[in-house]
């Protein structure tokens, strides 16, 4: 195995570590920021395992080089388009989620949802 | 005829969703007719694909025109034209995300691409957190939007496999290559299941509803409990009926959390004493056994199911959201005789109700006699056994509930003195017209079921196993 196929099986496992955190995360903190924080890592992971999967070994940017007429020495420019459009409704989610935050914020002085649901239960 | 691209059915209202801004003073204005001018375009369209940019498939995203889009479209325009006509005032403020959400459901229905899908998901959950937010439970719409993140990771990660396996994304050739090589997909489809069961409200991963459907008003219990709801299993039918090819482990498996969506809707229903949880946890529990219809192979069945309900469910939300905002709250106690000074809000509340239940006469009735009789034929007997079990529990619950709203409190004479809707003549007859002529159809397919039941039919054609859907029809009796 060279050192180069080595890594391109750790790197999923890196991202598989990245996305299991982010989802711990969210089940286990009771913060809502740090919620959200985790949400993104778990977001952040499944964009990294979509680009890791357009990627070859020795591949080159998939901008038309000259002389290079072979399809195949191009890494597939597909899954960075679609991370592109992923990114945009991230964003989107995690913009209306920290909407959410400033309002509940507001509302009972303080983000901890255990609190929260202990005042709602009242 | 006139030959409409359905297309116009997602940019429509994405481009007046996006001129209103300019023209707030009329915004109620662009709703409506927004709403209304897609109808027109669905009754217009006509069955095919359809390209976009030019692109051939499996390189430009397609939109599937067929039987079931078709109605499945016409069903849910109705609705939200129907609802849209009734919430004005309310949706003032929200027309935008309104028609973003419309165009995002109409494109969930056409789309022939798994992407695609992912991208019209994405923007129907942020339409809906906004929608969601009027409701003014932030938590409880934060805590929404944190669970359909996690299923839309789900179904991301779910794509991003069968991508590596098969290089496509388009539909039809994803059926192609998986029908070819089935093999190592399970995790794939399993991942994707998880992640579309966020939406349709499977348990465990539905305790978002609860927060959302328990506070629901007039305007988010019909929008989120039916419509999303409904629209959310339409695709469901759609992906597992088909384009994915699933073996029988993988197939037992989400069978199961259907069923304990199914056996932990229904007690979960069973025990409550408030109108809205009644509906919503019903509502998981008939979730449930659509996916579990949809997953083993009736999807005929299964499709008709979901567009009754989502009927019937449509009719009890909206009333139900009026209620609760007249009395000031939906426990039992608070609304008991409510139907009494009432009785036409009763009237459809009550035949809606029975439908969902499953009692004769109404539409409800008609499809789970086909069920039954169909996984009768094919000598499946544990699962009518629990269909039946589930069916006689809701129909208890649905009948104390029903019976409890018209009966009169003790002491009290002519009934409570809540009126639906007393302070708006002009909304009130808006109201009554609309869910009169919504549980008069759920009568009217009950007696007359031939035709819902041929499109059905004709939308699923003969179920997944092959074998041929028979149907109990009131013209002659049984016929395939």
């Amino acid at each position: 195995m060279t050192m180069a196929v080595f890594f391109s099986y750790v790197i999923f496992w890196l991202i598989a570590l990245l996305y299991v955190s982010g989802f711990f995360g969210m089940m286990e903190h009771h913060h809502l920021v740090k919620k959200l924080m985790a949400m993104n890592l778990m977001q952040t992971a499944v964009i990294l395992f979509f680009l890791v999967l357009g990627q070859k070994i020795g591949g080159v940017t998939p901008i038309a080089v000259p002389g290079l007429t072979d399809p195949d020495a191009y890494v597939n420019p597909l899954p960075q388009a679609l991370m592109l459009t992923a990114i945009v409704v991230n964003l989107s989610t995690t913009g209306i989620a920290l909407a959410f935050l400033i309002v509940i914020k507001k509302h009972w002085n303080t983000l901890d949802e255990s609190e929260i649901m202990r005042r709602m239960d009242k | 005829m006139m030959n409409l691209n359905p297309v116009l059915t997602i940019a429509l209202p994405l481009i007046l969703a996006f001129t209103k801004i300019m023209y707030r003073r009329i915004a109620n204005l662009f709703l409506i007719v927004g709403s209304l001018i897609n109808i027109f375009v669905v009754m217009f369209l006509k069955e095919g694909q359809y390209l976009m940019g030019g692109y051939r498939p499996p390189f430009g995203i397609i939109l599937q025109v067929d039987t079931y889009a078709l109605y499945s479209l016409l069903v849910l325009n109705v609705l939200f034209a129907a609802l849209m006509l009734l919430v004005t005032k309310k949706a003032e403020n929200l027309t935008s995300s309104s028609l973003i959400a419309l165009a995002a459901l109409n494109g969930l229905i056409l789309t022939g691409d798994l992407f695609n899908l992912f991208v019209f998901l994405e923007i129907a959950t942020i339409a809906a957190l906004i929608l969601v937010s009027s409701i003014k439970k932030y938590h409880q719409a934060f805590n929404y939007m944190v669970a359909g993140a996690i299923g839309s990771t789900f179904y991301l990660l779910g794509l991003g496999l069968l991508y590596k396996q098969y290089g496509t994304l388009n539909m039809a050739r994803m059926h192609e290559l998986m029908a070819a090589s089935p093999s190592g997909s399970a995790v794939a489809v399993i991942l994707i299941f998880i992640g579309l069961a966020v939406e349709i409200k499977l348990m465990p991963f539905s305790s978002w509803a609860a927060g959302v459907l328990k506070n629901a008003d007039e305007w988010i219990g019909p929008m989120i409990g039916a419509i999303y709801g409904g629209v959310m299993m339409i695709v469901v039918g759609r992906l597992f009926t088909d384009i994915f090819v699933m073996d029988a482990k993988v197939r037992l498996m989400l069978s199961l959390l259907t069923l304990i969506t199914l056996v932990g809707g229904e007690a979960a229903a069973f025990q409550s004493r408030k109108v809205r949880e009644v509906l919503l946890y019903s509502g998981v529990a008939q979730a449930g056994l659509e996916a579990l219809l949809i997953l083993n192979g009736y999807p005929a069945i299964g499709f008709i199911l979901v567009l009754s309900n989502m009927t019937a469910k449509y009719v009890m939300f909206l009333l139900a959201g009026y209620m609760a905002e007249e009395a000031g709250g939906d426990d039992f106690d608070r609304l008991t005789g409510v139907f009494r000074s009432n009785p036409v809000h009763g009237f459809a509340f009550t035949v809606a109700g029975l439908s969902l239940a499953g009692l004769p006469l109404f539409f409800g009735f008609i499809v789970k006699l086909n069920l039954l009789y169909n996984l009768m034929l094919s000598h499946s007997y544990w699962l009518p056994a629990l269909i039946l079990s589930a069916s006689l529990v809701e129909g208890i619950y649905m009948l104390r509930m029903i019976l409890g709203l018209w009966r009169l409190p003790e002491g009290h004479r002519g009934g409570l003195q809540v009126r639906i809707l007393g302070s708006s003549h002009r909304r009130k007859y808006a109201v009554y017209t609309i869910s009169m002529v919504l549980s008069l159809a759920l009568i009217l397919f009950g007696l007359a079921p031939d035709n819902a039941l041929s499109i059905a039919r004709r939308a699923r054609g003969a179920d997944t196993d092959g074998k041929p859907l028979v149907l109990i029809t009131m013209k002659g009796g049984i016929g395939q």
